[in-house]
């Protein structure tokens, strides 16, 4: 088995013996892997379908429960759903392959929905909101509805959404996954931005080469049913 | 954007669930002020009425349904006024009639000169001048209704009585009763001898609790009667408790309806929006955050149901007594209280309503949603 490594930096992601079964499945998504990711690195999860990576994101923010491993983010190894739920108000924010914006809200809405979670007032959170939209070229954004934007603005949206709370680490599933190549190369430039600018670590699954080829580093998930074989390799990027 | 803005944009956005759930919340609380209203307002009027005509006991006959099929003897009057803590005796004999017009009056008939008779606040007229006159006074709304007034005639048990006063009362009761002599009624009723209860007063200076004792000796003394206080006697009155039975047995259905309304639409909500709950519940809102909204959404709609539901209840109520089949006789009593127990009912349909709803989002699995699984 081997271990991803993350250099000298700090760990922002550190995931130790994660194993998940699903009912449904014979053999365990995720079978004592291991991954680390140092705060600042943009790394891609790469690997075939069904290969388990959407899998370890969601590991990754406790969006799932583990069947054993532990996960520590930013020094903090939460072991309730509570303090999973904290840790995605402060500190990990989601970018999904569907941008599953609230229809019936504004960009500038869904945005700022995940600051009513967060004691954030009112006219702060709108002031967030509008440079968030700023951040991510999207001003003009925000009294629109999902319903009239394109795929590329929608995927835009919700890059924003996943950093209202300001986190320090963004976590994206396929977040081209649904867009063309031009939009596809936008996002990232976005991402690699963001990253940029707010010293973001950010982790990326995708089947996209053109994705994986942009980030610092390639995390390949092969198969993660196996048993006591190497089932994880890491690629240098 | 506020918590509170964000449920009602997710009612609005969904106007014609909304509307309906809306429309059954106001539907089941305005059954509930019609119905237990005009069920108090039944208590109340016979209350008033005996209190007006200065009835402190009534007598009728042992383990009869109501006053109205009650039967007693009229010498039993006599026999009450001699007992002790007893000032008046005064036999009644009541019948409730239907009227050409289809509708109903209450006849009540007294001895001439007894004290309920003395009692009653003229108007126009005089009172019945002897026990065999065809004469009859009637309460302001009863005249009112008939077309009547001092000097004319109405026809009353298929004869001809002539209407010789008005009287005016606080008691909706009084306001539509006709007032004949006893011994008329008793002739054209085929009652003769007979009255339906006895009206009593006790001795002035009796505290309520001398009054009390009072009407226990006359139990011992009276045993094939039926003798209660005015207040105890609207309690259990058969009419008056019938009244409230099914007001608040209907009351319950259309409460349970509105509850099962409130289930539906949460369920429906909760499973249209797993995407928006997943969402919600991956940037970080706690599972009691969106239990809470769902029961915020639930709990906007069942309030304005019940504020709503008041008005349509105070409407219904005061049309149905206005009724040809019960006006005069029933007048809804729709107290503050009773407005307070409606909407405090109507946040309740909600909870419970939405309640089930609410906790089925802490059992998706946000990550099997947001995965499309």
């Amino acid at each position: 088995m081997t271990r991803a490594g993350s250099g000298n930096l700090p760990a922002a992601v550190d995931a130790r013996g994660l194993v998940k079964r699903f009912p449904a499945q014979q053999t365990p998504a995720l079978d004592h892997l291991d991954f680390c990711v140092g705060s600042g690195e943009m790394v891609a999860i790469v690997g075939p379908s069904g290969s388990g990576k959407s899998t370890l994101l969601y590991a990754l923010s406790g969006l799932i429960a583990l069947d054993a491993g532990t996960v520590s983010v930013n020094g903090q190894t939460p072991d309730r759903p509570a303090a999973w739920t904290l840790l995605r108000r402060t500190a990990i924010g989601l970018v999904f392959q569907e941008d599953w914006l609230i229809p019936t809200l504004t960009a500038g809405q869904n945005i700022e929905l995940p600051m009513l979670g967060a004691a954030i007032d009112k006219s702060a959170r709108v002031r967030r909101v509008r440079s968030l939209l700023a951040d991510v070229n999207g001003s003009e954004l925000f009294d629109r509805r999902p319903a009239s934007l394109s795929g590329g603005e929608r995927q835009r949206v919700a890059v924003a959404r996943g950093l209202a709370n300001m986190p320090r680490i963004l976590l994206a599933d396929e977040p081209t996954g649904e867009l063309d190549t031009a939009n596809s190369r936008a996002i990232i430039d976005l991402l690699k931005r963001l990253r940029a600018k707010k010293g973001l670590t950010v982790i990326i699954v995708t089947h996209d080469l053109q994705v994986a080829e942009a980030c610092d580093r390639q995390f390949l998930v092969v198969d993660g049913r196996g048993t006591d074989q190497v089932i994880v390799k890491e690629h240098a990027g | 954007m506020t918590p509170i803005s964000l449920a009602l944009v997710n009612l609005r956005s969904r106007p014609m669930r909304t509307l309906a759930t809306l429309a059954s919340v106001i539907l089941a609380i305005g059954s509930f002020i019609a119905l237990v209203g005009l069920a108090r307002g039944v208590e109340s009027s016979l209350l008033s009425a005996l209190n007006d005509r200065g009835t402190d006991a009534i007598v009728s006959e042992a383990g009869a349904a109501d006053l109205v099929s009650s039967i007693v003897s009229e010498s039993l009057a006599e026999r009450l006024a001699e007992a002790p803590g007893v000032s008046a005796a005064a036999a009644e004999l009541s019948r409730l009639t239907s009227l050409e017009n289809g509708g109903s009056v209450i006849v009540v008939a007294w001895p001439v000169g007894s004290f309920p008779w003395a009692t009653l606040n003229l108007t126009a007229g005089r009172l019945p001048a002897s026990d065999t006159a065809l004469e009859v006074v009637l309460g302001t709304g009863s005249a009112a209704r008939f077309g009547v007034t001092v000097g004319d005639s109405i026809t009353v048990f298929q004869t001809p009585f002539e209407v010789v006063g008005i009287v005016q009362s606080d008691s909706i009761l009084i306001r539509n009763l006709s007032m004949v002599p006893l011994k008329v009624a008793q002739r054209l009723t085929f009652r003769e001898g007979q009255a339906t209860s006895i009206n009593l007063r006790l001795s002035p200076d009796q505290g309520p609790s001398e009054r009390d004792e009072t009407v226990a000796a006359l139990r011992v003394q009276f045993p094939m009667t039926s003798i209660e206080v005015t207040s105890a006697l609207v309690n259990s009155h058969t009419f008056a408790r019938i009244a409230d039975a099914l007001s608040r047995s209907i009351a319950i259905v259309a409460l349970f309806g509105a509850v099962l309304a409130i289930f539906n639409t949460m369920s429906t909500a909760v499973r249209e929006r797993r995407g928006e709950i997943a969402i919600m519940s991956a940037v970080g809102w706690a599972r009691s955050r969106i239990v809470g909204l769902i029961l915020f959404e639930a709990l906007i709609i069942s309030v304005c149901g019940g504020i709503l539901g008041c008005v349509a209840g105070i409407a219904v109520a005061e049309s149905v007594s206005r009724s040809a089949i019960v006006a005069g006789i029933v007048n809804p009593t729709i107290s503050p209280l009773l407005l307070v127990q409606a909407v405090s009912l109507s946040l309740l349909i909600g909870l419970a309503g939405a309640v089930f709803p609410a906790l089925q989002t802490v059992s998706l699995s946000p990550a099997s949603v947001l995965r499309g699984k």
